[in-house]
C-alpha cells in the first residue's frame, strides 16, 4: 500500500470520528474557562460603561444648566430677623457712596439743605429721595407724604412710624409714651448695592419712638432721622447712625448666604443625588440622600435598583445541585415536570435601601475623603428563569418563568472609601467598596463582592 | 423591567450569531460556543494526545485562546478552520512543553517493514485507529498527525517541533510502519527499540 493511500485512509477514518460528550463535560470545561478568565464578566460590557458615562454626563450637564439659570437671577434670600434678634449685634458694613447707583443720592448737608426743623445726616449713607423733595421743608406731614410716595422696594420703609406720621393725632403727640411702650418696631432700610443686592438693616426704633415728643419740629427731626437712618440727636442707635446691619448670616462678597452654607462641612446640610455602581455581583443605579451631621459625620440613605449577574445551569441536575436549600421553591414547583430542560438562566433584580454612616475628612482644593460603613437592605426581589427544552421534546422549545423571591432584608455589610470633589453646589463622588455577605442568600454569589460607585450630589440652596 | 438589557441575542444552533454575541460579551453565547464546538475540538485534541486527560488539557487551552483572541477572528474565513489551527498549535505547544528536546531528536530504531494489507484499515473502527495513533510515542504521533492528517510539510513540521527535516521524514516513516504493525498484529508490536529487539529474538 502506498504511503499516500495509507495516510488518506487514516485521515478519512479519524476525520469522520464524532467525539461523544456529555453536559457534564461542557459544565466542567465552562467552569474551568470561567476560572481562567476566558469569559467576560457576566452582565457587564464596555458598551454599558459607555452608555452609563454618557448618561452621567448628560445628568451633570442638565444640573449645570439649571444652576447657571438659577445663579443668573442673583437673588439672595434672607429671612427678616425676628424681633428677638434685633438686640443681637451683627456685622456692620458701611456702604461707600461711590458704590451706589446714580439714583441714590448722597445726602450732603450743603447739597440739599433742608429748611429749618430738619437736620440732614452727616453720614454718607444714602437714602432714596426724589430730587424735588429734598428742598422741601419737611414737616411731619411732608415726611409722611414722602414715605408714602416712595413706597417701593428700594425706598425707605417705616412700617410703624408711617401710621404715626400720617396720623399725628394730638393724643399721640401728647402721649408719646404710648408709642414708646407699645411700638417696638422694625425699621428696614433697603439700599441698593452696586450688584443690585438688597441689604436690610435693623434698627431699634424703640429708642427712636421715645424721642417723638410733643414738639412738632423735633418730632419731624426725629422722623426724618429715622427715615434717613442717620443718628438723631441723643440717639445712640447704631442703625440710626447709618450703619448698615445685616440680618441673619454673614455678608460675603455682597451676597447673603444661608446659615447652612459654608464650604462642604457645615452640619445640617443636605445632599441629594444619584449614581451608578458596578460590582462583581451586578450593576445598579439609584438615588441618595445625604445629611451632614456634626463632627464630620454623614448619614446616607437611598433607593437603588440592582440587576444581578445571570446564573447559568446546563441542565436540571446542575440547577438542583445548586439549589440545595430548595430556596427557589417558587420555581421548583413550576419545574417539577421539566426534568430534561437545559440552558437554565436565572436573572435576579433587586430593590435595595442602602444605609450608611460615614466620617468625612476634608482635603485641599475642595476634595474630601469619606470612610463609610453601612448595609444594603434588600426590600424586593424579582426573578426570571428561562430554559430550553431538548430538541425531541413535545413541549414548547423555550420557557420563561417570573416570580418574586423572598428577599433577605439584612444580609451584608458595605465598606466604602469615597473621594469627593465639591464644586459650587455639586459634589462628585467616586466610591470603591467591598461588600462582604454577613448571611448567605440564594440570589447573591457567595464570593466577596466589590465594585465602584459613581455619584453626583446637589446641595439645594436654602 | 431590566434596567440593562442583556447583550446581543443569538441562535444557539447558528455559529455565526453565537460568535457575534460572544464578541459582545454575552455570557450565555460563550457557553453556547463551547457546546457547539466541543466535540470538534476534542476530536482534534485526542489525535495529539495519549489519552483523554491530555486531550482535555489541550481543549481547555484551545478554547481559552479562542475567547481571548475572538476579536482577531476574521469573519471572512470559516470559523472551524480558525478553530482547528488554534487547536493544532495548542497541541504542538503542549508537546514542546512536555517532550524534552533530546527525546525529540533521539533517533528511534526503525521498525521492521511488513507487508501491509489495506483491508485491515477498512476493518478497523475510527475509535480503534485513534487508539493506535494514541499509542505511538509522542514524537511519532505528532509528526504523523501533522503530516498525514493536517497536511503540513516536513519543513513546516521541523519548524513547529524544533527538529530537522530529516528527523521529521524518518519519524514519519517509522510512525507509519509502527501503525501498520500495530494494525496487523493488534497492538502487539512494542514501541521501544529494546522491546523490538527482544521481540525479534523471541520470534526467531
Amino acid at each position: 500500500m502506498k504511503n499516500e493511500d495509507f495516510d488518506e485512509a487514516i485521515r478519512n477514518k479519524l476525520e469522520g470520528l464524532e467525539q461523544k460528550y456529555s453536559q457534564a463535560d461542557i459544565d466542567k470545561t465552562v467552569d474551568q474557562l470561567r476560572r481562567r478568565g476566558a469569559f467576560s464578566p457576566r452582565g457587564f460590557s464596555g458598551s454599558l460603561l459607555l452608555y452609563t458615562v454618557a448618561a452621567a454626563a448628560v445628568l451633570v450637564g442638565v444640573f449645570w444648566s439649571v444652576l447657571q439659570l438659577t445663579d443668573s437671577a442673583k437673588v439672595a434670600h434672607s429671612p427678616a430677623a425676628p424681633a428677638s434678634e434685633i438686640s443681637t449685634p451683627q456685622v456692620e458694613v458701611t456702604i461707600p457712596a461711590d458704590t451706589l447707583p446714580e439714583q441714590a443720592k448722597t445726602v450732603q448737608p450743603e447739597v440739599a439743605a433742608p429748611k429749618a426743623g430738619f437736620s440732614m445726616p452727616s453720614h454718607p449713607a444714602t437714602v432714596m429721595f426724589r430730587e424735588e423733595s429734598q428742598s422741601k421743608s419737611l414737616s411731619s406731614e411732608d415726611v409722611a407724604m414722602e414715605v408714602a410716595s416712595h413706597k417701593r422696594e428700594d425706598a425707605v420703609l417705616l412700617n410703624k412710624i408711617i401710621p404715626e406720621i400720617q396720623h399725628p393725632a394730638d393724643e399721640n403727640l401728647q402721649h408719646p409714651e404710648n408709642i414708646a411702650e407699645n411700638k417696638a418696631f422694625t425699621d428696614t432700610v433697603r439700599l441698593p448695592s452696586e450688584a443690585g443686592q438688597w441689604i436690610q438693616t435693623l434698627a431699634d426704633t424703640a429708642s427712636t419712638s421715645k424721642v417723638i415728643s410733643q414738639d412738632k419740629d423735633s418730632y419731624a427731626k426725629e422722623s426724618a432721622a429715622a427715615i434717613s437712618g442717620s443718628p438723631a440727636e441723643g440717639n445712640n442707635n447704631p442703625a440710626a447712625a447709618g450703619v448698615v446691619q445685616v440680618a441673619g448670616g454673614e455678608v460675603v462678597d455682597g451676597k447673603q448666604s444661608s446659615p447652612g452654607h459654608q464650604g462642604g462641612n457645615i452640619s445640617g446640610s443636605i445632599l441629594i443625588g444619584g449614581g451608578f455602581e458596578y460590582a462583581r455581583s451586578g450593576v445598579g443605579a439609584g438615588v441618595d440622600l445625604g445629611v451632614k451631621l456634626p463632627k464630620r459625620l454623614i448619614l446616607n440613605a437611598g433607593l437603588r435598583y440592582v440587576s444581578l449577574n445571570d446564573e447559568l445551569f446546563a441542565d436540571k441536575d446542575a440547577f438542583d445541585r445548586h439549589d440545595t436549600g430548595k430556596i427557589n421553591h417558587h420555581f421548583n414547583d413550576q419545574l417539577m415536570h421539566h426534568d430534561h430542560i437545559r440552558d437554565i438562566v436565572i436573572h435576579s433584580q433587586l430593590l435595595q435601601v442602602p444605609l450608611s454612616i460615614g466620617y468625612s475628612i476634608p482635603l485641599k482644593k475642595g476634595y474630601s475623603f469619606t470612610f463609610s460603613l453601612g448595609t444594603d437592605l434588600d426590600v424586593f426581589l424579582s426573578q426570571r428563569l428561562t430554559f430550553s427544552q431538548p430538541p425531541d421534546s413535545i413541549r414548547p422549545p423555550h420557557g420563561d418563568l417570573r416570580d418574586k423571591g423572598k428577599a433577605v432584608l439584612f444580609n451584608n455589610m458595605v465598606i466604602t472609601g469615597s473621594v469627593e470633589k465639591e464644586y459650587k453646589r455639586f459634589v462628585f463622588s467616586v466610591s470603591p467598596f467591598i461588600r462582604p455577605q454577613l448571611q448567605q442568600v440564594f440570589y447573591k454569589p457567595k464570593e466577596l463582592d466589590f465594585g465602584i460607585a459613581l455619584r453626583v450630589y446637589f446641595r439645594p440652596g436654602l | 423591567m431590566r434596567l440593562f438589557r442583556n447583550k446581543q441575542e443569538y441562535n444557539p444552533s447558528d455559529g455565526d450569531s453565537v460568535i457575534a454575541a460572544c464578541r459582545k460579551g454575552n455570557a450565555r453565547a460563550q457557553r453556547a460556543l463551547v457546546e457547539l464546538y466541543y466535540g470538534y475540538v476534542m476530536s482534534i485534541a485526542l489525535r495529539y494526545s495519549s489519552g483523554t486527560m491530555d486531550a482535555e488539557e489541550i481543549l481547555n487551552d484551545a478554547f481559552l485562546k479562542v475567547f481571548t483572541n475572538l476579536h482577531k477572528y476574521d469573519d471572512q474565513q470559516p470559523f472551524r478552520a480558525w478553530l482547528r489551527s488554534i487547536t493544532v498549535n495548542t497541541a504542538i505547544d503542549a508537546f514542546r512543553k512536555r517532550t524534552l528536546v533530546e527525546e525529540r531528536l533521539l533517533p528511534l530504531e526503525a521498525a521492521a517493514g511488513i507487508d501491509f494489507d489495506e483491508n485491515v484499515i477498512r476493518d478497523l473502527s475510527a475509535e480503534e485507529i485513534l487508539k493506535l495513533v494514541q499509542s505511538l510515542s509522542p514524537v511519532y504521533r505528532m509528526v504523523f498527525t501533522l503530516y498525514a492528517i493536517e497536511g503540513y510539510s516536513h519543513k513546516e513540521i521541523a519548524v513547529k517541533l524544533g527538529i530537522s527535516e530529516g528527523t521529521s521524514k524518518s519519524n514519519l516513516r517509522d510512525a507509519r510502519l509502527r501503525l501498520q504493525q500495530k494494525m496487523a498484529k493488534n497492538n502487539l508490536i512494542p514501541e521501544s527499540a529494546y522491546e523490538l529487539k527482544n521481540l525479534r529474538t523471541h520470534e526467531e
